[in-house]
């Protein structure tokens, strides 16, 4: 977590591209919602285009939002089919959350471009992304 | 910061040299004391940002319950030419037209303490409120589209209320030029289930007591007539409907930028020329999800009317539960100002700030001519609310703008790691406050603690001659969203 006054900003680490995308979305749900025994009972192709790596990331995270909102939709494996500087192709597994068996802590407005940044290191890639909540 | 130059008692300077870009220079409204804990984070340097925006006039400004946001600071005001300008979705935010609306009552503290659990339970079952909240309203394709071209009054048309109640709110609950073919399909899909629901975060209704009266004859126009008297506070937006209007449109403004060969120091500030169409489209949206708001209050108004009904046994119309008023926090208006000693058609772009209109603006309906638009800042939930009014010398320095509540202190997780839900429950409980709340722990993140003291706001604003106050009411009971 990274401290913002209005929001809740998170500080996601990866090996490469690949593996930072999986982790911010772990990373956001982790944040929605208290998931321990997510299944996959629901599977969704998820396309993101962008400018660059970090609207990419960011854009990303905008889309499992918006499904999280609109479907209660929460995903817990991703296997990425394609992913270059602009464009991303995940498939997604998961379920419709239950408020019976999933515990929701919070509502996540969106994934903010504020302070979003990717740093590559040699040991992989760190980011930082500000939700507003 | 070091650049920063105090220009009186409560208004602080950052000169246009400061960083090389800024086209006019930042004016943050604070107290001394203030100041110090503004310059810990961020927010000046996002002051400093927006003067970045093509097309800007006057100051890029900050009212003093300023904090830290995304690209805009919260508390932050700019105004940009209609000619030759700029708008910026972050400039309104993801919670369009979040806001609030006041209601007032014959009723006095003593009528509803002994009744106040069970009123509390009442609102907390007739509201929808909390994480993930749907609403009661269950509009079809056709009634959504009507709802984000009429905003509150298409509420009143289904019976959930009354003209007065559009006569007392801004613009009369309906932005004209709200254009539904902007609104994207994701928006209505995530819109659609949560009309009339409170949400969660910040949001809140709240029942108060008046304990101050400062302007007696102005209180009185706004029906607030005595000490002890109870009033109702509804603070909700527009729920994931303007969340997903923000975030599709900064998405194009975000390519627009290269376009339009804008230079901006933060990506989040993301703008497009107002007449250009990645302009038109988002201002088309934005007024719908203004819209949705304004229908979503009303609604929430309407069963607070039935649920106080209920509890004391009277029909609604006899509860004399009228609307004081109802404004928009974040929102970007097209209005007339004077730049220069020229009228000008600027977009008022409003993130956490109100609009403070003075007597005598056309704007303004028959009931608030005379004394000016009332301007309603909810502090936090263990401390006091201001009902305010508007002056003139608000619409020469800050566009008719002025604060809009108390301003974090402490971000959500440090609050989370220092405060417990339960102690803030238990501490409000001793002062004779009761919270009704689906979520306890996220009691700690709106805790007296994390926010700035309202009266300090407030002595600021009146100080400066930016709002008056007329009135201070403190809490009695919350639903905490």
């Amino acid at each position: 977590m990274v401290a913002h006054t209005a929001d809740i900003g998170v500080r996601i680490h990866g090996g490469d591209m690949e593996e930072l995308l999986v982790n911010a979305a772990h990373a956001l749900y982790s944040i929605l919602l208290r998931a321990t025994d997510l299944t996959e009972r629901v599977e969704r192709v998820v396309t993101v285009d962008s400018s660059d790596e970090e609207t990419l990331l960011v854009d990303w995270l905008n889309e499992l939002i918006y499904l999280f909102d609109a479907e209660r939709l929460a995903f817990s494996r991703f296997q990425i089919e394609q992913l270059t500087e602009c464009r991303l192709q995940a498939r997604c597994f998961g379920e419709r959350t239950d408020t019976a068996r999933h515990e929701v802590l919070r509502d996540v407005k969106a994934a903010t471009y504020h302070m979003a940044h990717i740093h590559r290191a040699t040991d992989g890639y760190t980011a930082q992304v500000i939700l507003d909540v | 910061m070091a650049e920063l130059q105090r220009l009186d008692e409560y208004r602080w300077e950052i000169p246009v040299s400061y960083k090389p870009g800024m086209r006019v220079p930042g004016l943050v409204y604070a107290s001394d004391s203030m100041i110090e804990s503004i310059e810990r984070d961020q927010a000046l340097e996002q002051v400093a940002n927006v003067a970045f925006l093509p097309g800007i006039v006057g100051q890029s400004m900050a009212m003093p319950d300023i904090h830290w946001g995304y690209g805009f600071p919260i508390g932050g005001v700019a105004a940009t030419t209609v000619k030759g300008g700029v708008v910026s979705p972050g400039g309104v935010g993801y919670d369009i037209n979040c806001g609030v609306r006041l209601l007032r009552s014959d009723l006095t503290a003593a009528d509803v303490l002994p009744r106040l659990s069970q009123l509390l339970e009442r609102l907390f079952h007739n509201v929808p409120s909390g994480v993930g909240s749907r609403g009661r309203i269950k509009p079809s394709q056709r009634d959504i589209s009507s709802i984000l071209v009429e905003g509150a009054a298409w509420a009143v048309k289904q019976g959930f209320g009354s003209q007065d109640d559009l006569d007392a709110t801004e613009d009369g609950g309906c932005m004209p030029e709200a254009d539904p073919s902007a609104v994207s399909e994701r928006a209505l899909t995530r819109g659609l289930p949560q009309v009339g629901s409170l949400g969660s975060g910040n949001h809140f209704l709240e029942i108060q007591v008046v304990r101050d009266i400062f302007e007696p004859e102005v209180a009185s126009v706004m029906g607030i007539e005595r000490e002890g008297q109870v009033l109702v506070l509804i603070h909700t937006g527009s729920r994931g409907f303007g969340h997903q209007v923000c975030t599709d449109h900064l998405r194009v403004m975000e390519r627009a930028v290269a376009r339009y060969d804008i230079v901006l120091p933060d990506r989040q500030l993301a703008c497009a020329p107002i007449t250009s169409t990645e302009g038109r489209e988002y201002l088309a949206a934005m007024r719908c999800a203004a819209n949705y708001a304004w229908c979503n209050r009303q609604c929430i108004t309407h069963w607070v009317r039935e649920s106080f009904a209920d509890v004391f046994a009277i029909p609604p119309e006899r509860l004399a539960l009228r609307q004081v008023y109802d404004v928009a926090h974040n929102i970007a208006k097209i209005e007339r100002h004077s730049v220069e000693g020229r009228e000008t058609e600027v977009c008022v772009h409003r993130k956490g700030a109100t609009r403070a209109f003075p007597a005598g603006h056309r704007a303004l309906s028959e009931r608030y001519r005379a004394v000016g638009q009332p301007v309603l800042i909810p502090g936090d939930m263990g401390r006091s609310s201001y009902i305010a009014v508007g002056t003139e010398l608000a619409m020469r320095a800050t566009f008719g703008s002025t604060c809009h509540g108390a301003g974090r202190l402490m971000s959500r997780s440090a609050a989370r790691r220092a405060i417990r839900g339960q102690d803030v429950a238990d501490a409000l409980r001793r002062r004779s406050i009761t919270v009704r709340t689906a979520d306890v722990a996220a009691l700690a993140e709106e805790a007296s603690e994390a926010y700035k003291d309202i009266s300090d706001v407030m002595d600021v604003v009146q100080g400066a001659g930016i709002c008056r106050r007329v009135a201070r009411a403190e809490p009695m009971g919350v639903i905490k969203g």
